[in-house]
Parts: C-alpha cells; structure tokens; sequence
C-alpha cells in the first residue's frame, strides 16, 4: 500500500458519503443460569452516514453502546449484522487477514491515554510500531516519519527515547494521536479523547485534532458523553440511548432544536457555567437507565419519558425526517409538527398541542 | 441573583498546610490554604488533578493517608479546634458533625452489608435507638432521597445497584447524621448527566432545609455555578481566588480562574476553543514565585521571582496576583486565552 506525505486539503463535508454504516446490530450472549443465555442487543438497527473530511459525533449516557458501535466500525469486535462501507471497501465482506490489512487507513484514539500505551517501550518504539507493520518504509525513513509525527503533534524530538509514564496526561494523549495517525489513515473512531484530561488541556487536544483533520482530510466519529464537547467539534451528531439512535442531524439542528424528548433532557440537564441562568427551566428525566437485557419492542424511554402513551410500547418508532438531515425516532414527531427553537419551554408547549392530537 | 443568606461562619480553615513526604522529594499538597464556610451555604472547591483540593478535604477531617501529614494550619469547626482534638473526639466529629460523600459510591459503601444496615448503623450511632427504629428511619432517609421502593432497596447490597442509586445511598447516609458540615468530594463525576442533575437537586434540598454548610469539591464549572454561593479556586496546593459565585463568573481577577473559565466548553453559546497553554506543573518542583506563572500570558519578571500575596479584588472577593496588587502595572485581555499557544 502507498502513503503519500502529503494529501491535498479537504473541505469539510462535501457531501458524499465516505464511512456508510447501514442496520448495524451487535448482540451479547449474557450467562444466566449455569445453561441458558440471554441477549443483550447492545447496538440496535443503527445506520448514519459520514461524509470524507467530516465528524459525526456519536453522544449518549454510559450503557448507550456508543462505544460498541465505534468498534463494531473497526470490526474490533464482530458485528452480529449490518453492512459496514468504508470508501469502496465493504467491510462486512472481508476476512479478518484483509481486515488487518485495512487497519493502516482506520485507526482509533482511546479514552484513558496512559492506559492505552505500553509502558515498557519508548514513545519511539510506539511510534515506530504501526509503520512495521502497514508500510513498507526503509529504517531510515521510518526514522523521518516518527520525527515527523512528534513535531505534528507538538512534542519535541527528545521525548523519542522516554516512556509513557513521564508524560502527562495531555501529552500521553498527543502520542495516543501521533500513533493513529502514522499511517496516514482515512478515517479515525476518537473514543473519549478528552474525557480524562483537565478542562485547561483539553481544550489543546480537541485544536489539535482539528488541526489534523484539515491537514489530512481526515474523517472522524468522535465518541462522547460529554455534549459541550461534540456541539465544538462535530458536524452532525447522532444521539443514542440503549442502543439505538433517537436523533441524528447536523450539529445547528441537534443543539438549536433537538426534537426527541432524550434529547432535550440531556441538553438541559447539562450544567451551564453561569451563575445568571441558574433556575431555567428543565426538562428532567425521572429514574435511571433501564437494564439493556430483554428490552421490550417499543421506545426505550418509555419508562422514563414524560410524554409516552400506550401507542408508545408498539414496536418501533423508526427515525422520521424533522427538516433537512434531522430525524428522530418518536411517535409524537409527525410530518405536521415542527419543533424548533431551543427553548425547552417552547418545545414542551408543542409536545403538549401533539399530544392533543394523538 | 444569587442572594446573600446566613452570614455566620461554621468553619473556618487557617494557615493549612498538608505535606507528603515522598522518595522525590516533598509535595506541598495544601500550602497556606485560609477559608470561611458559612451556615446554609454551598461553597465550591475548584481545581484540577492534583491541585490540592481533595487533601484540603482530607485535612479537615484529619484522614490524611501516610507519607501525607498536616504540617500546620488551624481548622475551626463551630467553635471548636479540630486540630487539638484527640482520635476519639474526632471520631464523634466525623460521625456526627461532618459526613463525607466520596466520588466512587461503590468503593465507599461496605460491600457485605445492605445498604438499609448501613445507613441505620449510622443512625443508630447518633441516635442511640433501637435497630428496628433506626431500620425505619432508614427507609425513610432512603425515601428522602427518592429512591423508588426504599423498603425492597433498603435489604440491596451495593453491587445490586446502579452508581447513581449507590450515589443516592451515600447522600442519605451522609445526611442522616444531620451533619454541621458535609463535605461531597466529587459525588457526580462518573454519573450520567440526567443522573447528576438529580443528585445536585437532592444535596441541594438537603443542604437548604438543614441549614448546614457544604464544601462541594469538583473541577466542573458547571457544576459551580449551578450550585454554589461561593467558589474558592485551587491551583497547585494554593487558593489562587476566592469569592461570590456571580462575581468569580462575571469579573474573574486570576489569570488562572479566567483561563479556567474561557476554556470551558458550553452547549448553549458558540465560541472558538479556548485553552490555558502548558500543563499543571510537577507536584515536586513547584516553579518559583507565582506557581502560575509559566502558564500565565500576563506574567513578567517579577511573577518568577516573588510569590503574590493575597488581596482584595472587590466586596468579599480575594485573589493571589501582582497584576491585581498592582505591584505589575498591565492590562489583562480575554484574547490572550484564544490565541493559538501551541
């Protein structure tokens, strides 16, 4: 396989698809007696569309199986079903030899950076590792390229022979990045890359990674709990609770009108760093999130949402078009109705008119 | 606005200085670390890792772990000096005076009992009463903090819950104690965000009605202005600004504290990322004079050679920065935090 240094600069999102990810579904045998298993259906039915030079954040709470989906993407782990396409390479076709082989164009940035490094070998040696084994570089130009990677990532030349552990965090992180990007991926699943950072160095990854991104055309899906982060970074969002996706669109219409009643509790119960907007008003989920195993065919929030009715528990609801890109996946999100503004009481007010007419 | 409620002081921390004495060489964990807490009032902690602010929690209750050792500093507790009390005194001030909820429920909560035990033993110890009445009183505090079905969940063991029902657990033992003074080190960190919310609720409430204080430790601003009345901010074992919680938002005086706030991300407004250059600096080998320094885009010479003592920036508003003291004559510019620092 080819790299070139350098890949003529990228627009971002210019439109045709580059990652295609069509009806994914992985399931988890769960041990429950000393015989019988159950399912756990940890990504459901998902589908979105990543555009070359884009990022797609994928958001939701611990146990969403966000992180599933995004290995699921490297086939990291197997998906059960769907079709994963990637350029024009199925991925879902190919055998696990020829997916190793791919694994020099896909890449992945881990949440804990320190974890993620081998603490025996050298910021050189971990550096030096992905150019072994996907290119066909000579000792000497490895030796250029690891030099070259330090510097794209703002280290210095004589952090080559040191180890893991005499870094901090951020900077462990930037390694974590100076590695996926070695081979010159297409395409980067970022899983958690700021959540164990401090707030006053996470802010240097996430310039970074953008950097990178227009440098190299890169195309991301950027994994996150963490909203604050993915409304700065991302192009569109796709939010997922117990599996499946309740709402995807551009980032302007997630976060200016979010639609799903999930949604516009997660949005609101994010804590705003201004003591002046303290005591507005919320949109709050009661309990907590259900157990994944044995779920039943309706809406996953029916047990939490404020505005579910009987029609709910039937089977579905598929994701409907809202405008533009944006879909949700709730009944009371007819073709008639609209819901815009951010503004929670506004959209409380219309949820109610929909009810009425249900 | 926020109002100004119960003004008088239920604890006040003097001088504070906690040290641990390691194979590198000596970390001044807490250094000369001074605050006021009132009655009915959350006050926040802010920092990063390693700033500090959990051992000054520590400090307070005197459970600093070994090579760690309060070196000097007075902690004074409703009147009473917590740092001339004997173990068993301070048994009882832990007990029923302060209460601790920690940031890993799990880890916190005994896994061979019940939950319902648990919180009862606590109440039992308070109280005095008979088990089955401290039983009773138990699912009520569990009740309290809107755990649904407190009489089946009271006979749950830990690992029978979720994070945010243990977390719940936790503020309901902490609370049953009808504590002075609660001291929550990060008790939403690795809760959801719909889960968090509750719980921020529930401390709230909690902490109003019983009109105790409360040292709420996180490095979530967020979280900050959500719930405080106050905020004191920690950098590197020093309290760097302290002061009204609107104030600190609406005219941060530390460079630190305004780089703090500038690169927290919001999901209601647009701005371009901010970011404090550099990293927090080796515990060991604390840089010379302002310990901010070689991250601040204000500093000059004299931030390298003498360290700021702390001084009025505005009404009950405290902050450690020569700028400030006008000891160095410059403007500070919001700018400076977005440009490029690489």
């Amino acid at each position: 396989m080819e790299f070139p240094t350098q890949r003529p600069m990228m627009t971002k999102a210019n439109g045709e698809a580059f990652v295609q990810i069509r009806n994914l579904r992985k399931d988890f045998p769960i041990r429950v007696g000393m015989f019988s298993h159950v399912r756990l259906r940890a990504v459901d039915d998902v589908s979105f569309d990543i555009p070359k030079g884009s990022t797609l954040g994928l958001v939701g709470e611990s146990g969403c199986g966000k992180t599933t989906a995004g290995r699921c993407l490297l086939r990291l782990i197997e998906p059960t079903s769907g079709e994963i396409r990637m350029g024009e390479h199925n991925l879902t076709d190919l055998r696990s030899e020829q997916v190793a082989q791919m694994r020099g164009r896909m890449q992945m940035v881990f949440q804990d950076p320190g974890g993620s490094l081998t603490p025996r070998m050298t910021i050189g040696a971990i550096l030096r590792e992905p150019l072994d084994l996907h290119t066909n570089l000579n000792a000497h130009e490895k030796d250029q390229r690891v030099r070259q990677l330090l510097s794209q990532v703002g280290l210095q030349g004589d952090h080559l022979s040191r180890y893991p552990h005499q870094f901090s965090g951020g900077q462990q992180q930037r390694i974590g990045v100076a590695r996926a990007i070695a081979t010159h991926p297409d395409f980067i699943v970022l899983d958690e890359p700021t959540s164990a950072l401090d707030v006053s160095v996470r802010g240097q990854i996430l310039r970074l990674l953008t950097q990178l991104q227009e440098e190299m055309g890169l195309t991301y899906l950027f994994i996150s709990h963490d909203l604050s982060v993915i409304k700065h970074t991302c192009n569109q969002v796709a939010v997922m609770y117990l599996g499946r996706i309740v709402e995807i669109g551009s980032t302007e219409e997630i976060f200016g009108s979010p639609t799903h009643p999930y949604t516009q509790a997660l949005l609101s119960a994010v804590p705003i760093p201004d003591p002046t907007q303290r005591g507005k008003e919320r949109l709050k989920l009661p309990g907590e999130v259900p157990s994944p195993i044995d779920l039943p065919p309706g809406c996953r929030l029916y047990s939490r949402c404020p505005y579910r009715r009987d029609a709910c528990l039937e089977p579905g609801p598929p994701l409907r078009q809202v405008g533009g890109s944006h879909k949700a996946a709730c009944i009371l999100v007819d073709e008639n109705i609209h819901f815009g503004g951010g503004n929670t009481a506004a959209a409380l007010s219309r949820l109610d008119q929909a009810h009425d007419r249900i | 606005m926020i109002e100004v409620r119960n003004q008088d002081t239920l604890l006040e921390v003097r001088g504070l200085h906690t040290y641990f004495y390691t194979y590198e060489g000596v970390v001044k964990a807490v250094n000369s670390v001074s605050y006021r807490l009132n009655r009915g009032e959350i006050t926040g902690l802010v920092g990063e890792s390693g700033s500090g602010k959990s051992v000054t929690a520590q400090s307070i209750i005197r459970l600093v772990k070994a090579p760690g050792r309060i070196v000097e500093g007075e902690v004074w507790l409703d009147g009473q000096d917590l740092m001339s009390c004997s173990e068993a005194e301070m048994q009882t001030v832990r007990g029923r005076k302060i209460s601790m909820i920690f940031q890993e429920p799990r880890a916190a909560l005994n896994p061979l009992f019940t939950v319902g035990d648990q919180i009862s033993r606590v109440i039992q110890l308070r109280e005095g009463c008979s088990r089955s009445v401290a039983e009773r009183h138990a699912v009520e505090m569990m009740r309290a903090v809107e755990i649904a079905d407190p009489d089946r969940r009271a006979s749950a063991y830990p690992h029978e819950l979720s994070g945010g029902m243990c977390q719940r657990v936790m503020v309901a033992m902490a609370l049953s104690a009808n504590p002075l003074l609660l001291i929550a080190d990060e008790p939403t960190t690795g809760l959801d965000v719909t889960v968090q919310a509750q719980v921020l609720d529930l401390i709230r409430l909690r902490v109003k009605s019983a009109g105790s204080a409360c040292l709420f430790i996180t490095h979530d601003l967020g979280v900050v202005a959500e719930l405080c009345e106050r905020v004191i901010v920690m950098y590197a074992g020093r309290v760097v600004e302290q002061g009204p919680v609107a104030e600190i938002f609406s005219n941060p005086r530390h460079p630190y504290t305004q780089g703090l706030i500038a690169s927290t991300l919001r999901v209601d407004i647009d701005k371009p990322i901010s970011t404090i250059p550099g990293t927090v600096p080796d515990a060991v080998h604390l840089p010379s004079g302002c310990t901010f320094h070689p991250r601040c885009p204000f500093a000059e010479e004299l931030c390298q050679q003498e360290e700021p003592q702390m001084v009025e920036a505005g009404r009950d508003h405290t902050t450690r920065c020569h700028i400030v003291s006008g000891r160095i004559e410059r403007e500070m510019l919001e700018e400076a935090w977005t440009l490029e620092t690489a």
